[in-house]
């Protein structure tokens, strides 16, 4: 049976997607307690909110160590969405504290050169130019199918091996990162109807 | 951006969804939960959910309702209606709303904006300002729950929730409000022009050619309607409805800019 945990640090919109799981079928648990980490077969970070304020939450409720030793030591597949993609990335302008470092790249505001036609937070519906090696996008037609985007900082570029898909506003910036069992996506999943349902199903598929 | 969001508002007026005509009259429309769900199917972009009578109940919007909207919403949706304190705006997130509207405690207290950004970030806050024009066509930043004008112009006010860190700017004519005659164009031209920030057009629309119009001349980033997509026409006949896909394509490379 799998478990699916969806981490609590008092930062996530953990209901919708504990509601998106459950209409794939998939019961998950929305938890702080550290026997639920440690137990735990798939791992999600929900974020919505401030980078800083998030990390140091999650330090406060020694989450951390645990995280940590879930996806870096036991390796389980683990998903950050949104702000938690950012928080997995070295570093963040917003608030200026460390992320949890597990990704070499860094959050960056999002500054458009003309800033009339590209406001921000980029909020909305926008395509993903998909990396033909990315397991989350597999079967997604994601020139056609756009995700639903709500934020104000974002990846410009993400090192290691594995593999890294990008969306356009007003540049390029990381859409999706798969690095082995840690995976990144900016845009919201639970929110994103059949493309997002897809992606969600396609990591759930993944195993150890 | 690929397309600009095409959202449906939904008012409530503590327990039916409701919709109004310059602020004023009120139509009976059932079971919020009932038009989330017929908006789901059509496969809506976004919603936007406001309690319009919280404020002057002193209340926020009922917690048992909202996660039964949750539950249904399969689209992003944001929640305003007397939300005044952190908590609250952690409590409307924490139940599976995306963003909180603010809009009385934002014209009463601009401060509370910053605070809230700080906390749960810019793209978590959107702020609702509702502008009115007075006897002699001069426009005003309305402050419904108290019946007021406030000092400052539509453009000051706007700029001053930008500077606060609210993260989107619904800019609704109370005017136009269900009247389906088309939206404030000059208003919206000149808000979204001034601002960095995204600004959600409402109040007017009553054809899609509406939606194009003001996207096509203006730099706003939503368009918004409540009318439109709960009337089947300007004979106010309830039916819920949405754009079809075809026709969300037409929104699709039309600025010239």
């Amino acid at each position: 049976m799998r478990r699916v945990t969806i981490i609590d640090y008092g930062h996530g919109n953990a209901n919708s997607i504990k509601l998106a799981l459950a209409s794939l079928g998939v019961t998950s648990t929305y938890s702080r307690q550290i026997a639920d980490i440690d137990s735990a077969d798939f791992l999600i970070l929900p974020g919505v909110g401030h980078h800083g304020a998030a990390m140091r939450s999650l330090r406060e409720s020694e989450l951390q160590s645990a995280l940590t030793r879930a996806a870096r030591e036991r390796k389980i597949p683990t998903l950050g969405i949104c702000l938690g993609m950012q928080m997995m990335t070295e570093s963040s302008e917003e608030g200026g504290l460390p992320g949890l470092g597990w990704v070499p790249a860094a959050t960056e505001r999002i500054k458009p050169a003309n800033r009339k036609v590209f406001k921000v937070p980029h909020v909305g519906w926008n395509v993903i130019r998909k990396d033909p090696s990315s397991t989350l996008l597999e079967g997604i037609d994601t020139e056609s199918e756009p995700f639903y985007f709500c934020h104000s900082f974002a990846i410009q570029a993400a090192a290691g091996a594995g593999s890294t898909s990008l969306f356009r506003y007003d540049r390029d910036y990381v859409a999706v990162f798969e690095r082995e069992n840690i995976m990144g996506v900016q845009f919201h999943p639970e929110k994103s109807q059949e493309p997002g349902a897809r992606l969600l199903a396609n990591f759930l598929r993944l195993s150890r | 951006m690929y397309r600009p969001r095409i959202i449906a508002v939904v008012l409530v007026d503590g327990t039916h969804a409701v919709k109004t005509v310059r602020f004023k009259r009120r139509i009976d429309l059932g079971d919020p939960v009932n038009t989330v769900s017929l908006f789901n199917a059509f496969r809506v972009d976004e919603l936007v959910l406001l309690d319009i009578d919280a404020t002057k109940s002193r209340r926020t919007i009922a917690f048992s309702l909202l996660a039964d909207i949750a539950s249904e919403a399969k689209m992003p949706f944001s929640v305003g209606g007397g939300i005044r304190t952190l908590e609250d705006i952690r409590e409307v997130l924490s139940l599976g709303a995306e963003k909180v509207v603010l809009s009385t405690v934002a014209a009463q207290r601009p401060e509370f904006v910053r605070e809230a950004a700080a906390r749960f970030g810019s793209s978590s806050i959107i702020v609702c300002m509702d502008v009115k024009r007075s006897f002699f066509g001069s426009v005003g930043v309305w402050l419904a729950s108290e019946r007021r004008q406030l000092r400052r112009s539509p453009l000051e006010f706007a700029r001053l929730m930008e500077e606060m860190g609210a993260g989107e700017l619904i800019v609704q004519s109370v005017d136009n409000d269900g009247m389906m005659t088309g939206y404030d164009q000059p208003l919206l031209s000149e808000v979204s022009a001034t601002l960095n920030i995204p600004v959600i057009a409402l109040g007017g629309a009553g054809r899609l050619e509406h939606c194009l119009d003001v996207y096509a001349a203006t730099h706003v980033s939503a368009l918004a309607s409540g009318s439109l997509f709960v009337f089947q026409n300007s004979e106010r006949g309830v039916l819920i409805n949405y754009p079809s896909r075809e026709q969300l394509r037409r929104f699709v490379n039309v600025r010239a800019f």
